[in-house]
């Protein structure tokens, strides 16, 4: 195993003072061993609705898990996936998903909707896609880390890894550095002064600082932690809207073997018609909207098609309804995520929200003791909102977390600005602070329970929105003694159809397979033994066909209607005229 | 008499046992004649390969040839396995460089292939030709000699090796199978590659099918009987068309819809690549497919390769990107005036040919071979589509990129002598019935018949190696030294790039892909360094750290870059020039 980061404490630097932080590692997080082990230890206890395997290995070699949950006939495979830490900052995401394998498992034979789901249908959950990055987390040195093991020269300058943070103060955490400078682009925010926001020009604000990741320029490029040790974001790896030369997206689409092991696993089970990611690419607070098509030479699809919006539109109210979650921080647009390219490429429907956020502390006592915590703010911010002048999402989250954790009795959750000798800023102002790192997305582990009982919820709803196919409203009808005309419909009754519209071109996901198994001595005289059809809508939506069958009076033949998404319906038929059936 | 006949009678046995290995040598040496009294310009005489360039060989034969080659030439050439193919076969490429003048991974170099679409074969001819070419002629064209002293070749000359043996051993069209043989279920039923044609006479060809049918519309062209053409709209016709030769093998009322394969390797690279319902032909993500992930495995891994070409056919047609408009900025107008330059001299070389742009002048692709080494690599790069239309009768006529099917059949009459059609033959078909099976064989129309093909061969290499030669090459043209008293000395040094290609496109310079070039000087300490943009009124940018080593972002074709530096001390200084793509040049001061 490769050390992550150097641990260059760099405390001797005269000036610092070592901030010992009196709060221990919220202890219901699980690191990557705390992890496996619990999964082990639930498989073998709930061994008959659980499966462990791992899709692959990381940069670093660590397995990546995913939790197969199915009470049942394996090859009714309809499935939904759920996947957390593409983006390993999000533990929170990853302690969720692990709380919803738990929660799943131990519920079979007791609650009795779930008990059905795993009965009809497979829940797949990987809860930790880039746990080399996530183990930052529980490093003694916390810095947020949102790259591969992968070597990789961020900067293209020819050496791999070589500026990455530092720990100036020696408090064990990698804050920001700010260096004061009339032409930077950074002020104190009036509302909190111990955020930064950045200069609004537009609304005569004027920048007095430089900000930066704590640390040095250790390769001398005037660039600082440009080039840290690892390498690439899996959620930028991905090839929907992929950045090619950008910041931690790899040298090409899926260079990574994380991010292969999760596309190789989504595309080689068809069963998965639904993907649930936590990530920072929300379309259940915020969803997507079909937006006009590019025209001309630009074949390239960015936005979904009409026909899709409805169903993204709902299962987002659901959420929020299911969840009572508001107050969410704006979505990240994906460059090369995973959550996008879930459905634009691989074709699945594909939902993702934040696993954590603070909400806006509304009570009155609340907000007294909010605003209390404010200082140094300018007078004028209660009559100048900065939100209205000028909207910075960055800060606003940074604001409400602030109050979130004062109003949770949680003190320690910023490292207070100070003063910093700097070797690369001799003669110049420069200050150590910020939020703690993971504060933004990982509450205490105890504050996750409400968020997990939610997503539980929405999770079990989901599943049962799942495609699933029926053989419907059989008719035999005598054209003449041994020629029979076979007419059925084949149904839908789950909410999601068989297919999206975007998912029917992709080939990775086929349609309803409709076949008549025939006896000896039986032939079809009119239609085809075996017709893929589809997409049928959900909701009891239905495809009607027939057949002409040659076949021996009172002989039987079998249909069946099944797709990896949407399952098996079978019915064995009796060639004989039915009563009534004649006009 | 009778006393001379039993001298000689007695003496045979010995002569015989002196003479006959040189006769038997003589023998030999004129069986084969593999050299001449008069030397035609252009192929060895008396090659120590000996390799004939009017035919096609399979992947055990093009290994054979390389291996020849090698063993001949041991300091020029050496071959090794880049990868294995999805059935497991080796990638074998070939490194070309004079090994004796250093290592040639550390000079300028360019890089070929052929065969990407598996039918497309005579590309791996075209590459190996070259290998061989240049090896053999080293010692006797000083032009070469110098080429190969300098830079470098990385050969493949095929990188769809499976698919290329299932192309020559097994029943095909001259245009499958394409794609590589990863199984993949075209029609969408849950079942892979389990309709493909079938040879229904077993003659290795996979022809048209027709039915004797008095309501058919189709007729034998009066003209050449072997051609079929629609009836007059008020006459009967004799005939209708069945398709390409194959079975409904899947009994889904569909013939030779699943196929092997299907999907396109020339779609699976990682510049602009898009799902397949944007690109046909695309699979799951960039690299599915583990020999086009070799050949991108080791273009990054040689940061050297300042030039690519990639070999196709047909069509005649010197291609460089984009392969889709919205990529048109990734050409901007320096790059497009290195390409311009070396596409037309294309033009020039290769009559018949025509230098397009993709997208533009041909068709839109997304995720190509030429996209990813010019977009993500920054690397001077053409496709050829070998073998055009004019090549038949060396005229442009009204036949398009394809030579129409009334020309093939001419040529096939005049020229072939009916060699290159299958007659009409009569077969049992298990579904349709007593049919004819009948058309072009799959050697011919994509590709060239024996007696053009060492013609296409050299054409072609002859445009590659100039591609080659205008790889950059870097020199240090001059220093020029000013004392400036206390000790202290000005210099200037004027680095050069001797040819066309510059060291970085502008492609890589924007992208930052290949590290700056670096000027070192040694000599003296450096006080301070500056990259100059304007040498002459003595303006540039300093470089604050590390200026003992300048970064020169790129040096451009056939043009300098100039550097400063304030040194304590009086020299002599050694300036060095390190180009990952323009190789390393030193000087020193006087």
């Amino acid at each position: 195993m490769r050390v992550l980061f150097p641990l260059k404490l760099v405390a001797l630097i005269a000036g610092c003072t070592a901030l010992l932080s009196s709060q221990t590692p919220p202890s219901a997080y699980h690191s990557y061993d705390d992890m496996t082990a619990t999964l082990k230890s639930l498989q073998s206890r709930y061994s008959s609705v659980l499966r462990l395997e791992s899709i692959g290995k990381t940069s670093g070699g660590r397995d990546i898990w995913v939790a197969a949950l199915r009470k049942g006939d394996p090859a009714q495979q309809r499935a939904l996936l759920i996947v957390a830490g593409v983006e390993p900052v999000q533990v929170s995401g990853s302690e969720l998903a692990l709380r919803a394998i738990e929660h799943l498992a131990a519920s079979y034979g007791k609650v009795d909707s779930v008990t059905k789901l795993l009965e009809a249908a497979t829940i797949y959950v990987i809860p930790r896609v880039d746990p080399d990055a996530s183990e930052s987390f529980f490093a003694p040195l916390k810095a947020e880390r949102s790259i591969n093991a992968t070597p990789y020269d961020g900067d293209r300058d020819g050496t791999v890894d070589e500026d990455d943070v530092e720990d100036l103060n020696g408090d064990r955490m990698i804050t920001l550095m700010r260096v004061r400078d009339p032409l930077g682009d950074w002020m104190l925010h009036p509302e909190d002064a111990r955020i930064m926001k950045k200069a609004n020009a537009a609304v005569d604000e004027k920048g007095m600082f430089r900000l930066y990741a704590e640390g040095i320029d250790n390769d001398k490029d005037e660039r600082w932690n440009e080039d840290p040790v690892g390498g690439v974001n899996v959620n930028r790896n991905f090839t929907f809207n992929y950045e090619f030369f950008g910041e931690r997206s790899g040298v090409y689409q899926v260079s990574e073997p994380e991010t292969g092991a999760l596309a190789d696993f989504v595309l080689s089970h068809p069963s998965i018609s639904v993907v649930f990611t936590f990530s920072p690419n929300d379309n259940l607070m915020t969803p997507w909207k079909a937006e006009a098509r590019a025209t001309g030479e630009n074949r390239v699809v960015t936005s979904m098609p009409k026909e899709d919006e409805e169903y993204y539109q709902h299962i987002a109210k659901r959420f929020q309804h299911v969840t009572g979650l508001k107050d969410a921080p704006k979505p990240e647009k994906g460059a090369g995520a995973f959550s996008e390219w879930a459905y634009y490429h691989a074709g699945r429907w594909s939902f993702s929200t934040y696993p954590w956020w603070a909400t806006e502390v509304r009570s009155g006592k609340d907000t007294a003791s909010a605003d209390a915590s404010r200082r140094g703010g300018s007078g004028s911010s209660a009559t100048r909102p900065a939100r209205e002048e000028a909207p910075d999402d960055a800060s606003i989250r940074q604001l409400r977390t602030l109050r979130w954790y004062q109003a949770a009795g949680i003190e320690d959750v910023f490292v207070p600005w100070k003063a910093c000798r700097h070797p690369d800023f001799a003669g110049q102002e420069v200050e150590v602070g910020g939020l703690k790192p993971f504060a933004l997305d990982n509450p205490p582990a105890e504050s996750l329970s409400t968020a997990s009982g939610g997503f539980n919820a929405f999770f079990t709803d989901l599943a049962s929105k799942l495609p699933s196919v029926a053989i419907e409203k059989i008719k035999v009808e005598a054209l003449r003694s041994g020629v029979y005309r076979l007419s059925a419909d084949v149904a839908n009754h789950g909410y999601f159809p068989t297919s999206s519209t975007l998912g029917d071109r992709v080939r990775w996901s086929r349609n309803v397979a409709v076949t008549v198994g025939l006896d000896k001595g039986q032939s079809i005289a009119g239609g085809k033994a075996r017709q893929v059809v589809g997409p049928i809508a959900g909701r009891g939506a239905t495809i009607p066909l027939s057949w002409v069958i040659v076949a021996p009076a009172g002989s039987t033949v079998r249909l069946t209607a099944e797709s990896p998404a949407s399952g098996v319906a079978t019915q064995r038929v009796e060639l004989r005229e039915q009563k009534g059936s004649r006009p | 008499m009778k006393t001379l006949m039993r001298t000689v009678a007695l003496s045979f046995p010995v002569l015989l046992l002196l003479v006959l290995p040189l006769q038997r040598a003589e023998a030999q040496r004129e069986k084969e004649f593999t050299s001449s009294s008069l030397k035609a310009m252009g192929a060895p005489n008396n090659p120590k390969v000996e390799v004939a360039w009017n035919r096609y060989y399979d992947t055990g034969e093009l290994s054979e040839i390389m291996h020849r080659i090698v063993k001949a030439y041991p300091s020029l050439a050496s071959v090794r396995s880049i990868g294995k193919s999805f059935e497991g076969r080796d990638m074998l490429m070939m490194t070309i460089g004079n090994r004796k003048n250093g290592d040639p991974d550390a000079r300028p170099a360019m890089y070929i292939d052929g065969n990407i679409h598996s039918n497309e074969v005579q590309g791996s001819e075209v590459a190996l030709y070259t290998a061989w070419y240049v090896c053999e002629m080293y010692g006797s064209v000083e032009w070469i000699r110098n080429l190969l002293d300098e830079k470098t070749l990385y050969i493949i000359p095929t990188i769809n090796p499976d698919a290329r043996e299932h192309f020559i051993h097994r029943p095909n069209t001259p245009s499958s199978p394409r794609s590589g043989l990863d199984p993949r279920d075209d029609d969408g039923d849950g079942v892979v590659d389990e309709d493909g044609y079938d040879d229904l006479d077993g003659d290795g060809n996979i022809v048209q099918m027709r039915i004797a049918d008095p309501n058919g519309r189709w007729i034998a062209d009066p003209a050449d009987p072997r051609l079929l053409v629609m009836a007059e709209p008020d006459r009967p016709g004799q005939y209708t068309m069945l398709g390409n030769e194959g079975i409904d093998n899947d009994g889904d009322g569909r013939v030779n819809e699943d196929t092997p394969g299907y999907y396109d390797p020339n779609r699976d690279w990682a510049w602009n690549w898009q799902p397949r319902y944007t690109q046909g032909g695309a699979d799951r993500y960039p690299f599915t497919f583990p020999e086009n992930r070799s050949v991108a495995d080791f273009v990054l891994a040689h940061e050297n390769i300042a030039a690519a070409q990639t070999f196709h056919n047909s069509g005649g047609m010197i291609l460089r990107g984009p392969g889709a408009k919205e990529d048109e900025k990734t050409y901007d107008r320096i790059d497009v005036q290195t390409y311009d330059f070396l596409g037309k001299l294309g033009e020039e070389m290769l009559p018949g040919y025509r230098y397009f742009v993709l997208w533009k002048d041909l068709y839109v692709v997304y995720g190509g071979e030429l996209d990813w080494f010019h977009g993500a690599r920054g690397i001077i790069t053409y496709s050829n589509e070998l073998w055009t239309s004019f090549d038949y009768f060396r005229k442009q006529g009204s036949d398009d990129f394809r030579a129409g099917r009334n020309t093939v059949y001419r040529f096939d009459k005049l020229l072939l002598f009916d060699e290159g059609i299958v007659p009409w033959t009569k077969v049992k078909h298990p579904q349709y019935g007593e049919v004819e099976v009948g058309g072009v064989k799959k050697a011919w129309t994509r590709t060239a018949p024996s007696f053009m093909l060492e013609d296409l061969c050299h054409r072609n290499m002859a445009f590659t190696l100039f591609h080659l030669y205008h790889t950059p090459k870097v020199a240090v043209d001059s220093i020029i030294t000013r004392g400036l008293g206390n000790g202290l000395t000005e210099v200037t040094a004027i680095v050069a790039n001797r040819r066309v290609i510059p060291t970085h496109t502008s492609q890589d310079v924007k992208n930052k892909i290949t590290r700056p070039d670096w000027v070192t000087l040694a000599g003296g300490t450096v006080v301070s360094g500056m990259v100059l943009e304007n040498r002459l009124l003595g303006i540039g940018t300093e470089q604050k750290r590390n200026p003992e080593r300048l970064n020169v972002e790129t040096i451009p074709g056939m043009g300098t870059a100039s550097v400063r530096w304030i040194v304590e001390g009086k020299g002599p200084f050694t300036v060095t020039v390190d180009s990952k793509k323009g190789g390393i040049h030193s000087s020193r001061s006087r």
